[in-house]
């Protein structure tokens, strides 16, 4: 379980006049879940997700994961990156071994695991994110743009963290990528593991986080299931989001006088309670 | 961590340094180090600092800000002391068995210091007041003669204006890739040198290969938009006014000013 009590960071805590990156901040993520963080570019997502795994203090207050609590004087934490992984945005940026094997194997040998254990886990994590053994030997930068994102993200779950963070994962991906990234998470989580999705795309979220939090000017706005935030339809607006394309698309017939059902935000369902409405005509 | 270093950067203001034509505040930087070089005794680098305070106070930086960059040259200006103070021969002042301080070293060691500082305060003076963009525009400029000699002088401006545009890109670039191997682990806080030096090997391969691949994205939006070298006009050329020739005058004074004083006044070593 991790877990922010009031919360608070700045970038440049020295200057005055700064304003805080992060403010307020009360969250708590329980073991299993899969949780949606949007939010506007500068929000404070990146920020607030940097806190999980202790690359960033909070200036006040403390987070907590574990019973570990990490506050502003909080030093080496390199314990808790190991059991909290993140993936960071172009996260095939860091990729820098001579092989595909060798750099899934970075992570688990900073954790100061043998030789044979790290190649087990490098070899259990490539497996899980579907990249065939043919390219353990490859260079990381042959591979394509796809293929070089599932090996960055393999580095980051050969090192079996509980917790997986992942800032826009799906960013420059094609919309296959795009599905079949989303669909490893979702498996990855029925699996057990805790998903932390960080998005500032609605459609991605909606169709796989159970619960959304959405941050808004280093606040957190909403935090709830997907059907409750997206009521907030106008709030959205103005904090420059948008519902799902589906839900839009049901709250306007709505509002036009046909009795459709303007929570949905998966098609299929949305396609079931407009015929259902069609038909009581 | 990496956000300290002020060298080279710019800090917005409006004084008479910040509108001063570029290539002044060149040639001006060229005589100060000039003055630094020529000068020879106390009066020397009491005309230097005057000269450093009076542009210190005209510039309108925050005097907090230009001293900021000296962190970068600390180790540096270490060095240079303890060296001179050892390591001169001399008149023996202090003794312990094999170390000994002599009054020629500690001479020594008190000016290198003090033209060192001076220098980077200088130099740092000009970078702070004048954007990269009219630094490269002014180095162009002051180079064309070189043309004669068939010196790219515009490609080489180009060059240099896009190195300083890089390094605040690639410092926010280093900065994410050394969060993205923490996340994985690593740790760039060894204490051993040999595993500090390894350590870094993570940071800089994906360094490299980002810094190659936005020059490749750079030279191509570039040629995307018919860039073919130095054929082109400007649409702010540079141009003296009043107060850049005064600016020279005074300068030319004070570099005569400093050789005079070489010339009357005795050395002090």
């Amino acid at each position: 379980m991790l877990e922010f009590v009031d919360v608070e960071y700045y970038y440049d805590s020295d200057m005055p006049g700064a304003t805080p990156a992060l403010r307020d901040i009360n969250l708590k993520i329980e073991d299993g879940e899969f949780v949606g963080i949007i939010g506007h570019t500068g929000s404070g997502k990146s920020t607030l997700v940097q806190h999980m795994n202790g690359l960033l203090n909070p200036t006040k207050g403390k987070y907590i994961y574990d019973g570990t609590v990490i506050d502003a004087k909080s030093g080496n934490l390199k314990e808790l990156r190991a059991k909290v992984g993140l993936v960071f945005q172009y996260p095939e940026h860091q990729l820098f071994e001579a092989t595909v094997l060798e750099d899934v194997c970075f992570g688990p040998k900073n954790m100061g695991l043998t030789d044979d254990e790290c190649k087990k886990r490098a070899v259990e994590a490539l497996d899980k994110v579907g990249v065939d053994a043919k390219y353990y030997d490859a260079s990381p930068f042959e591979l394509s743009g796809g293929q070089k994102r599932r090996v960055a993200i393999a580095g980051v779950l050969a090192m079996s963290p509980r917790v997986l963070v992942l800032d826009e994962p799906t960013a420059g991906l094609d919309p296959e990528g795009r599905h079949d990234l989303l669909n490893m998470l979702k498996t990855l989580n029925d699996e057990g593991m805790t998903i932390v999705l960080v998005s500032h795309s609605m459609d991605d979220v909606a169709k796989y986080a159970r619960r959304l939090v959405v941050i808004d000017n280093a606040y957190i706005a909403f935090d709830g299931t997907p059907t409750e935030v997206f009521s907030h339809k106008s709030e959205l607006v103005n904090m420059g989001l948008n519902v799902p394309q589906i839900t839009g698309i049901m709250q306007s017939l709505k509002s036009n006088g046909f009795d459709v059902d303007d929570t949905l935000f998966d098609v299929d369902a949305a396609a079931e309670s407009i015929m259902k409405c069609l038909d009581r005509k | 961590m990496l956000r300290d270093i002020t060298l080279g950067q710019y800090y917005p203001a409006d004084s008479l340094l910040h509108k001063l034509d570029p290539r002044v505040k060149i040639v001006g930087t060229i005589i100060y180090i000039a003055i630094l070089f020529v000068a020879d005794n106390v009066w020397g680098y009491l005309l230097a600092a005057m000269a450093l305070g009076v542009m210190i106070v005209m510039s309108k930086v925050p005097v907090r800000f230009i001293f900021k960059g000296m962190r970068a040259i600390i180790f540096l200006l270490m060095i240079t002391v303890v060296f001179n103070v050892f390591l001169t021969p001399g008149r023996v002042l202090f003794q312990w068995k094999a170390i000994k301080i002599t009054y020629e070293g500690l001479l020594i060691a008190g000016t290198m210091a003090i033209r060192l500082i001076f220098l980077i305060v200088g130099t740092s003076i000009m970078t702070l007041t004048t954007t990269p963009n009219q630094l490269t525009d002014a180095l162009e400029a002051l180079m064309s003669p070189f043309k004669k000699i068939k010196l790219p002088v515009h490609e080489v401006a180009m060059m240099m204006s896009i190195a300083l545009r890089f390094i605040p890109i690639l410092m926010e670039e280093t900065d994410k890739i050394m969060k993205a191997q923490m996340a994985r682990g690593a740790g760039f806080d060894s204490k051993r040198l040999t595993d500090r030096a390894k350590s870094l090997i993570p940071l800089l391969v994906p360094l490299f290969v980002s810094a190659f691949r936005r020059a490749n994205d750079l030279a191509m939006a570039m040629e995307a938009r018919c860039y073919r070298g130095g054929e082109r006009t400007r649409m702010k050329p540079l141009q003296y006014c009043s107060r850049d020739y005064m600016s020279y005058a005074v300068l030319w004074i004070v570099l005569i000013g400093a050789i005079v004083i070489r010339v009357l006044l005795p050395a002090m070593v």
